[in-house]
């Protein structure tokens, strides 16, 4: 998306309010125009050796009035800029944050720290940009009024005021590059500082144990250090050619005043027009500072622009500026109920010829061919780095595949739109919670009914930690889930997944924080559903020993499959994972083994 | 309130010392370019006044020529007070930034267990950011409208005594009506940028944790979440705002008014002769300038409440203690440290206990391995020991000596632990394995991850350590990172380790490689290893069982194993059956 492209996207987005903007400040700009006249027609009447002193005050009477009008005036335009404001704001975060959502899994090219940078700074950018668009036309209106005025008082001197504009427009559009190039390295600064802060928070605990306390404080005031010196390059230029323009028109005015002497001598200059000039001139000069500090601040727009759009998937860099709405003059709607619908009911999973490759590596998946039928219990299992989450995160949609298709019910599916409630639910390896209470991280905002909460809780066999907790359900959990153990975070997000009644689960290694019993336990009451579908990853024998099938990953290719008996008899690998021995280290399995790290889960 | 925003400000007063220097310089620049403001109407009046009094061209246009090079001076003073001022404010506030995170950093996991990273963010950067431009200009800006002002008034005086009593009283009037209303906007202010910390703390974590909103279809109910949030910004916000413009609003008004007496008196005084026109004229540009300095005021009024409201915000952050207190010894004995529990009790809420009379001892060199049910209290009892929660009664001494007494730093250069949450950083893969000590030679870091079979995947990035690891370890598998965890916690070689369900994200093959190196590490350590999967605990010396939190069996390892009514054997043979299944 161009700039161009884009404001015209965002002063079209709310366009009365641009509106009602534009007019009010217009207004609240244009009266000092009134003050100008005032002044002249004041300083006329004292030069005419009148003597009557109310004539020669109703002026100064007029000024006061037009001055504190003009407050009123600021207090109704700066409601309605406040409010253009946080809608822009809005806009910006809502689209951006949409764009966010639709990369399929975490594969934005920012860290959620970083990212929260773009979310700030560069829409604040924005904003001050339609801050001078907003300023614009009440400045226009004045500079060309003012002219006109000046003009018929005294057109060369005029002239003379009119000539710095031109210079300081050429001037700008040959430093745009440079306003961009250390716009950019600023924005860059100040991404690294967030992205740092938010990762060292999220890092408490082992940056404690770890003794980093100052390693990390050296690392941020460094960080700190380089951006202090972006952010005094990046203000020194914008601050040298906002003055640069108050050089040239001081230049001017120095100039407006030579002319004035000989004028003034020859009678065709009064006082009172010297006064509308200097009353004039200063605000005309402030008012082409603007207009040249905006042709640069256009040249910067870009660099927060390409920043924002980067959130934003391939081909959907346009959104930005989609016309969504915000929700801020109203509550959000209720969340939709989610619809299900008879034909989409499961009876088949098919997978076929699924590869995805790392970018940058040769690592992945390759060709994965399986199919899972409703009721079945699917077991994924090999080596780390075998390629077991990354075939589920494919299968997801999370990954980008690069070739095979997912099928359900015999239709080829879009897995990223298409694997989510109610057909379809997951819990990742490493769960998330959110900070919130224990109840809505499970609900997830979906309609309080007690029974399904209760079942899902009885599920995820998380009944007795519940019981526990102090607050029970509305224990506040903490930002990830800190506040609970690592069984507890996994199982609350096994319960979050049952909660959703999907027709099939995804469990990416849900067993790793929990003891024997418990797991025992989970697997148990889940079979006892009826119904209930699943594809588990997993090395534990818990849950191997429940699978109706198991399929063994290595090298990112499924290298056996079938059921338990059956591989422990055919297949070293499931032997070897079975036994958690290697009976057989020869150099050959150990050079494979080495090599399978580089392969990502 | 003037109690309140005294403490405030010599608490600030303290970052501004290491700058004093440039401080005093900005000053001076400051006062300069208000003198070589205070010049200009004088220039002009003369220009006036020659005209008017039909003097010759030339003079006129000395005076010209005196007005254009004090114009270009003024424009190089303004650029370089905004650089200077600049400058100051970054490094005062990096300093206060780089405080405030070093103090979070250090406070116990009581305050961070309720704050999210995106939070941090803002109250780290957000709110010092706010405050920013009190740091460069406001000491600056107060000093130098009120020089101006004197100076304004001052030369008035000289000119006309009853015009500048008038001026000087509509001045002070304004000033005191400012001092009077500074505060309006800061609870507000504060309000808001709480507001937005809320926001930024939704935004992160959500991003954080995509994969979970997306597969589990909840980005409709994000998005909710997020309107709620923005609306109430929007809301606190537009309050805020609102309120801070009301001091600059009431200077205009009341200056308004001032220019309209003075000037009126100023037409009485021309009237009756007393003054020339060019004197008028000045008068009224004089009048025209105070508006200057004063709406100056005005807008550091301003200011000032959005600063005051993030220097409360931040001063509640350096304000809040951490609970750990640090004793003072440092000397640990050498070698493997033992490790005491005597009738420990503890628990996060008063009415919960979680860990229950708790007394056990292991000697130099041992291992111990725990056993128990999620939420038994296994993780609690390694983390009263690391001091990350304070107990409620008992003691717990490592190589001998309190906890209590030791200084912090002491305890975590002897004593490391492992757990299943790693957090990786965006950075290369030298600092995440050294967590940014540089002092770390790489002969080292390679070494150890030779030995935990970490070395040919670090060796396989295209960069070897230098290697940039993206975003949060995205591309890490997670029992890759549970190597990088081990690895980071044996560079630091310890003498005391805990490793908590290290092995719980390997599958059975790579645990079995990891398990030599890892007892080849614990050669010379002390070793807690807490524990579900019961193979983990094949090395071990001891095993501890716990329940509820209250030791349910304590003993040798093979005595219980042996033992077949205890509860390790019963575990083993669950175990056994599980595998037979």
């Amino acid at each position: 998306m161009t700039v161009t492209r884009f404001i015209q996207r965002l002063f079209t987005y709310n366009i009365s309010l641009f509106i009602v903007n534009g007019l009010l400040w217009g207004l609240f700009h244009s009266m000092p125009l009134l003050l100008g006249l005032g002044m002249q027609w004041f300083f006329d009447r004292a030069t005419g050796q009148s003597h009557n002193y109310l004539w020669l005050v109703a002026p100064l009477i007029f000024i006061a009035l037009v001055r504190i009008s003009r407050t009123g005036v600021f207090f109704w335009a700066f409601f309605k800029w406040v409010t253009y404001i946080y809608d822009i704001q809005a806009i910006l975060r809502t689209n951006m944050l949409k764009g966010i959502m639709r990369w399929p899994g975490r594969n934005l090219p920012a860290s959620p720290g970083e990212a929260v940078s773009r979310f700030r700074e560069d829409v604040d950018e924005v904003v001050e940009y339609v801050e001078s668009w907003v300023d614009f036309w009440g400045r226009f209106a004045f500079a060309i009024i003012s002219l006109v005025i000046m003009a018929r008082v005294n057109w060369q001197i005029t002239l003379v005021a009119i000539l710095p504009l031109v210079a300081v427009t050429l001037l700008n559009n040959l430093s745009g590059n440079r306003a961009r190039r250390y716009g950019q390295q600023n924005r860059e600064a100040t991404g690294r500082i967030t992205s740092f802060i938010a990762e060292s928070f999220g890092a408490v605990q082992a940056l404690k144990l770890g003794q980093a306390e100052e390693h990390v404080h050296r690392r941020f005031v460094e960080l700190n250090e380089s951006r202090r010196q972006a952010a005094l390059k990046d203000n020194l230029f914008k601050q040298w050619m906002r003055s640069l323009n108050q050089h040239v028109l001081s230049i001017c005015t120095g100039i407006i005043l030579l002319m004035c002497a000989s004028a003034m001598k020859a009678g065709q200059f009064t006082v009172g027009d010297f006064a509308l000039f200097t009353s004039y001139l200063t605000n005309i000069a402030f008012s082409i500072s603007l207009f040249g500090y905006m042709v640069f601040q256009h040249k910067r727009l870009k660099v927060s622009l390409d920043r924002m759009s980067i959130l934003f998937r391939p081909g959907e860099q346009e959104r930005i500026m989609d016309f969504s709405e915000t929700y801020l003059f109203g509550e959000p709607p209720e969340l939709p109920v989610v619809e299900r619908s008879p034909d989409d009911q499961l009876h088949t999973l098919e997978i076929r010829n699924l590869s995805y490759t790392y970018p940058g590596s040769e690592n992945g998946i390759a060709n994965v061919n399986f199919a899972v039928k409703r009721g079945q219990f699917v077991v994924i299992t090999g080596r780390i780095g075998s390629g077991k989450s990354t075939l589920v995160r494919t299968l997801l949609g999370l990954l980008p595949k690069s070739g095979g298709d997912v099928q359900w019910n015999g239709r080829v599916i879009d897995p990223a739109a298409f694997l989510v409630p109610p057909r379809s639910a997951y819990t990742p390896q490493v769960p998330r919670l959110f900070s919130d209470t224990l109840q809505e991280n499970i609900v997830q905002g979906s309609p309080p009914e007690a029974d399904a909460l209760t079942r899902a809780i009885r599920l995820a066999v998380m009944e007795k930690d519940i019981e526990d907790l102090e607050k029970g359900l509305d224990t506040f959990v903490g930002p990830r889930g800190v506040m609970l153990s690592g069984g507890q975070i996994q199982r609350a997000a096994t319960a979050r997944m049952m909660m959703t009644e999907s027709d099939l689960f995804i469990f990416d290694d849900l067993s790793s924080a929990l003891d024997v019993e418990t797991e025992k336990k989970l697997w148990e009451r889940l079979f006892h559903e009826r119904d209930v579908t699943c594809i588990a990853v997993s090395h534990r024998r818990a849950a191997l020993a429940q699978a109706d099938h198991i399929i063994v990953m290595k090298d990112g290719r499924i290298e056996a499959e079938g059921s338990l008996a059956e591989l422990l008899e055919s297949s070293i690998e499931m032997q070897l994972l079975w036994q958690g021995e290697p009976t057989d280290s020869s150099e050959s399995d150990e050079r494979a083994d080495s090599k399978n790290m580089t392969v990502r889960v | 309130m003037q109690q309140s925003a005294k403490p405030s400000m010599s608490w600030l007063l303290k970052y501004l010392k290491p700058v004093r220097g440039r401080l005093l310089l900005l000053l001076i620049l400051l006062l300069a370019s208000t003198g070589a403001q205070l010049v200009n109407p004088q220039i002009v009046q003369r220009f006036i006044d020659t005209a008017a009094e039909n003097g010759i061209v030339s003079s006129l246009l000395v005076l010209a020529g005196i007005y254009l090079v004090f114009a270009v001076l003024n424009q190089v003073l303004t650029v370089a007070i905004s650089y200077l001022g600049n400058d100051v404010s970054w490094r005062a506030t990096n300093q206060l930034r780089g405080d405030l995170l070093k103090h979070c950093l250090r406070l116990d996991m009581r305050f961070h267990n309720l704050k999210t990273p995106g939070e941090m963010i803002e109250r780290i950067d957000g709110d010092v950011t706010n405050m920013s431009n009190f740091f460069a200009m406001f000491i600056i800006k107060v000093i130098g409208s009120f020089v101006l002002l004197a100076g304004i008034l001052g030369y008035m005086f000289t000119i006309n005594w009853p015009i500048a009593s008038v001026m000087t009283l509509f001045t002070l009037a304004s000033i005191g009506a400012m001092v009077f209303i500074r505060d309006l906007g800061v609870t507000s202010s504060k309000d808001e940028r709480g507001a937005s910390a809320a926001l930024f703390g939704l935004i992160e974590e959500r991003i954080a944790g995509i994969e979970d909103v997306q597969a589990n279809g909840n980005v409709p109910y994000v998005m909710n979440r997020f309107y709620r949030a923005m609306r109430n910004v929007f809301l606190k916000g537009r309050k805020a705002w609102m309120l801070r413009v009301i001091p600059w609003n009431t200077t205009v008004v009341l200056f308004a008014i001032a220019v309209t007496a003075v000037l009126m008196l100023g037409v009485h005084y021309f009237l009756t002769k007393q003054i020339s026109l060019g004197t008028l004229f000045l008068i009224y540009q004089y009048t025209q300038m105070l508006n200057d300095p004063i709406e100056q005021l005005g807008d550091q009024v301003q200011e000032f409440q959005k600063a005051k409201s993030g220097m409360l915000r931040s001063q509640e952050l350096l304000a809040s203690r951490t609970e750990i207190m640090e004793g003072t010894q440092t000397a640990l004995p050498d070698g493997a440290l033992g490790l005491e529990f005597d009738h420990v009790h503890f628990s996060y809420n008063p009415d919960r206990p979680v860990l229950h009379d708790i007394t056990f001892t292991v000697r130099p060199g041992e291992r111990l391995g725990i056993i128990g049910r999620t939420g038994s209290g296994k993780s609690s009892l390694s983390r009263v020991l690391l001091r990350l929660y304070n107990i409620n009664s008992g003691t717990v001494r490592v190589g001998g000596v309190d906890i209590r007494d030791l200084k912090l730093e002491a305890l975590y250069r002897r004593v490391g632990m492992v757990t299943q949450d790693v957090q990786l950083f965006d950075g290369t893969l030298r600092d995440n394995l050294t967590l940014f000590d540089g002092s770390i030679p790489d002969d080292y870091i390679l070494g150890t991850t030779e030995r935990l079979g970490l070395k040919q995947w670090i060796d396989s990035q295209p960069e070897g350590l230098d290697t940039h690891l993206k975003a949060g370890g995205a591309s890490l598998s997670a029992g890759e990172a549970q190597l990088f965890a081990l690895t980071r916690v044996f560079l630091t070689q310890p003498s005391l380790v805990i490793l908590d369900e290290p092995s719980s994200r390997l599958d059975a093959a790579t645990e079995a490689m990891l398990q030599s190196a890892v007892d080849q590490l614990m050669q010379n350590c002390t070793g807690i290893v807490i524990a579900h999967r019961l193979s983990t605990l094949e090395q071990v010396d001891h095993i501890m069982v716990l329940g509820d939190g209250r030791i349910l069996e304590f003993g040798e390892r093979e005595v219980l194993a042996k033992d077949p009514s205890s509860r390790y054997a019963q575990l083993l043979i669950t175990g056994r059956e599980e595998d037979l299944a």
